[in-house]
């Protein structure tokens, strides 16, 4: 993680052949971001104030270019929040939308306890084994994503992979259903996102140093008591970073509902596509995607606030 | 070179005839390893410590007293610090036993053993106030908690961070940090302190005053310290006695005094300060007076062996070598009156000028180079010494010491 604050810190003023140079560096990502964040979020943030209609594209513009300036002055006077309302006024959102919270914090839980314990297994491999655990780790991205998740209906299905196994061994006499429910979009997510929680801890579990083990053992106390008081504090930063870099896409996740979770699994990434495609309601469908980025904009900021405080604390 | 340490115990400058008695007279009146009724503290029992066909500590045997402050010194790789870690418990030994107080430590875990270790690299706790870090020890002993506020900030006080406790080790300096670590590893108490190279992340001048700080410390607590360094000075300017190891084993151990001006082996001449070795066959003796023949254009000397306490310990025929340290070869312009023992005619080749000392490496007819060190006592001389310039070094029998091969 970087330290805004530390680095740049201390030679504010450069002279301008060095400012020239430091913006030519940082210009093309800045670029990029504008060109390929920043204009398509005010494109959807545009069509979420629009209107529907039934037209190519199926919206009436909020704004348009002919207006000029003072045609959109008078526009953002009329503007209408109507498509935000109607997800207050609709349950059916709101409920997409804490279905979806709670879907991906369970799973952020599960892939912790899951993955701390792997990401651990490997950072006290011997040296030699190491690179070959972190390859087998992300192995699983040589195949597409959505190959693997449709390979799990085959394993769920009732007549799949697991119920026949379970019924070989005896444990069930009728096939469970799995496939099209909670557990199944769970065990989807939790299964796709592994790698992304266990290479964040596996990180910061691999730069701890050693002897900050064998001090705490040295002034009196246990190996498993240091694990709690030393490896996993200083391995913080790891599992919060795989917390977000999971959490955030498992809010918005479309095919792991869509393909495992059945009719009755309701996240909001299936509604924002259904708005899109089945409703063809772009206008409300921006909004839903205005709403689920609000939403996960709280966290990022939590999350930049982190190594900020870090860095603070190092002064 | 030594630096001039200004302790009592910084190696003699002295002639060689008193130095069977005065040279680095001892700091204080301490030697209970000269009391055979003394018990140790600590004993070594031939351990041996194995990693698959490396023997890193090799039939070690070792006694080191109560309050006694205790060097390991030698090379990276000779096992000091291996040494160290198996009375700590970070390793175990193949084979021997290691004893504290009389009880054989073998299966205690680290963190039931009553010696506390300063880490080479601090080992601070880096999520921890510094108070945390030096109450660490104190918590996992279930100690009172108002006890441990008071205990931290005498241990705090005692190594000057009064006021510090509140920073985390990343907001310290390093020689702040060093305390730190000292004053975590103090505060439990410990029957014996264990310091993994304590000063050798400092710079120069701290790591001096941080020595006789140490010191000081060491007097005051009354504690055993017990020191692994590879820096000969460090280990002459702090320790009661060192151990000098060498491939696992201990070379030789003794005061300062006896390891700088009678080595019992090259490895220990030579690690320890700066050392010319005259090679040469044993031809004779008169008394307690060897003299060593020199072979082809090489100078023959005479070296008396009373003074290492070893008389008698080579034949006659035996290969050796004298090792003469450089402050105790004389330096003459003109050749010495007949009769002076150990002329040896040569010139100059090099002049190393170091402010308090000045270094003369002196080539001989035979090529070999010697070291001569001259204190530079006065601020003018009427000839100074300078290159290419014939001269005559010359040193007492006693100022030598007979080395076996």
């Amino acid at each position: 993680m970087t330290r805004p604050g530390v680095e740049t810190g201390g030679r504010g003023s450069g002279d301008d052949a060095s400012r020239r140079g430091r913006w030519l560096v940082v210009g093309p990502p800045f670029l990029w971001l504008g060109l390929f964040f920043l204009l398509p979020f005010l494109i959807v943030a545009r069509m979420s104030l629009s209107e529907r209609a039934t037209a190519r594209p199926p919206y009436r513009p909020a704004f348009a270019w002919e207006d000029g300036p003072a045609g959109w002055w008078d526009k953002l006077g009329q503007l209408s929040l109507d498509n935000f309302v109607s997800l207050l006024d609709e349950p059916l959102y709101l409920d997409a939308l804490f279905t979806s919270l709670r879907i991906a914090a369970t799973a952020t839980l599960i892939l912790i306890l899951i993955g701390y314990p792997i990401a651990y297994a490997m950072a006290r491999a011997p040296g030699r084994l190491r690179p070959i655990l972190v390859t087998l780790a992300i192995l699983p991205f040589w195949t597409s994503f959505l190959i693997r998740v449709y390979a799990w209906i085959g394993i769920l299905k009732p007549e799949g992979l697991l119920n026949a196994a379970l019924a070989a061994i005896g444990v069930i006499d009728e096939p469970l259903q799995i496939l099209d429910t909670e557990i199944a979009v769970q065990i989807g997510l939790v299964y796709s996102y592994l790698p992304f929680m266990v290479l964040p801890i596996y990180a910061s579990l691999e730069k701890l140093d050693g002897t900050l083990l064998e001090a705490a053992q040295d002034l009196g106390c246990p190996p498993w008591k240091a694990f709690w008081l030393v490896t996993v504090p200083l391995s913080m930063p790891g599992v919060l970073a795989g917390a977000f870099l999971v959490f955030i896409p498992a809010l918005g996740e479309f095919v792991v509902p869509d393909l495992l979770g059945g009719s009755e699994t309701l996240m909001i990434g299936r509604t924002l596509w259904s708005e899109f495609f089945s409703n063809r309601d772009w206008p409300l469908a921006s909004a839903v995607a205005i709403v689920l980025l609000v939403v996960i904009l709280g966290p990022m900021l939590l999350w930049r606030a982190v190594p900020q405080r870090d860095a603070e604390a190092g002064r | 070179m030594m630096g001039d340490a200004g302790a009592g115990n910084a190696a003699g400058r002295g002639t060689g005839r008193t130095a069977t008695q005065a040279v680095g007279s001892v700091r204080r009146s301490f030697a209970p390893w000269t009391d055979p009724g003394a018990k140790p503290l600590i004993r070594y029992e031939k351990v041996t410590r194995r990693f698959g066909d490396v023997r890193a500590v090799d039939g070690v045997d070792l006694d080191i007293y109560e309050r006694e402050f205790f060097c390991l010194l030698g090379p990276s790789g000779c096992g000091k610090t291996t040494l160290m870690r198996m009375l700590a418990g970070f390793e175990t030994p193949t084979e021997g036993r290691i004893l504290l107080g009389g009880v054989d430590l073998a299966g205690l875990p680290p963190y039931r053993r009553p010696v506390n270790m300063m880490f080479q690299s601090y080992a601070l706790f880096p999520h921890m106030s510094v108070e945390a870090n030096v109450a660490f020890g104190l918590k996992q002993d279930g100690v009172a908690r108002s006890e441990i506020q008071d205990r931290v900030a005498a241990v705090l006080k005692l190594v000057q961070l009064e006021g510090y406790g509140r920073r985390r080790p990343d907001q310290l300096s390093g020689g702040q940090r060093q305390r730190v670590a000292l004053a975590r590893a103090l505060v439990k108490r410990p029957k014996v302190l264990l310091l993994d190279e304590p000063l050798g992340a400092l710079d120069k001048k701290l790591r001096e005053e941080t020595q006789f700080e140490l010191m000081d410390l060491q007097v005051e607590l009354g504690m055993t310290f017990l020191v692994v360094t590879h820096d000969q000075d460090e280990a002459m300017t702090m320790a009661d006695r060192i151990a000098m190891m060498d491939r696992g084993r201990i070379a030789q151990c003794g005061t300062p005094a006896e390891i700088y001006e009678t080595p019992a082996t090259r490895g220990v001449a030579s690690f320890v300060g700066d050392v010319t070795m005259f090679e040469g066959v044993v031809e004779g003796r008169a008394g307690s007076i060897v003299s060593v023949a020199g072979e082809g254009a090489a100078p023959s000397v005479l070296v008396d062996e009373a003074v290492s306490g070893r008389a008698g310990a080579v034949a006659v025929g035996a290969r050796v070598a004298v090792a003469v340290r450089p402050e105790k070869i004389t330096l003459a312009q003109d050749p010495p009156p007949p009769g002076t023992p150990n002329v040896i005619e040569g010139e100059v080749w090099d002049i190393g000028y170091l402010g308090d000392w000045t270094v003369y490496r002196i080539r001989l007819a035979d090529g070999a180079i010697v070291r001569v060190s001259r204190a530079n006592a006065s601020r003018f001389v009427e000839r100074p010494i300078t290159w290419e310039d014939r001269v005559w070094i010359h040193f007492a029998p006693a100022a030598g010491v007979l080395l076996a091969e």
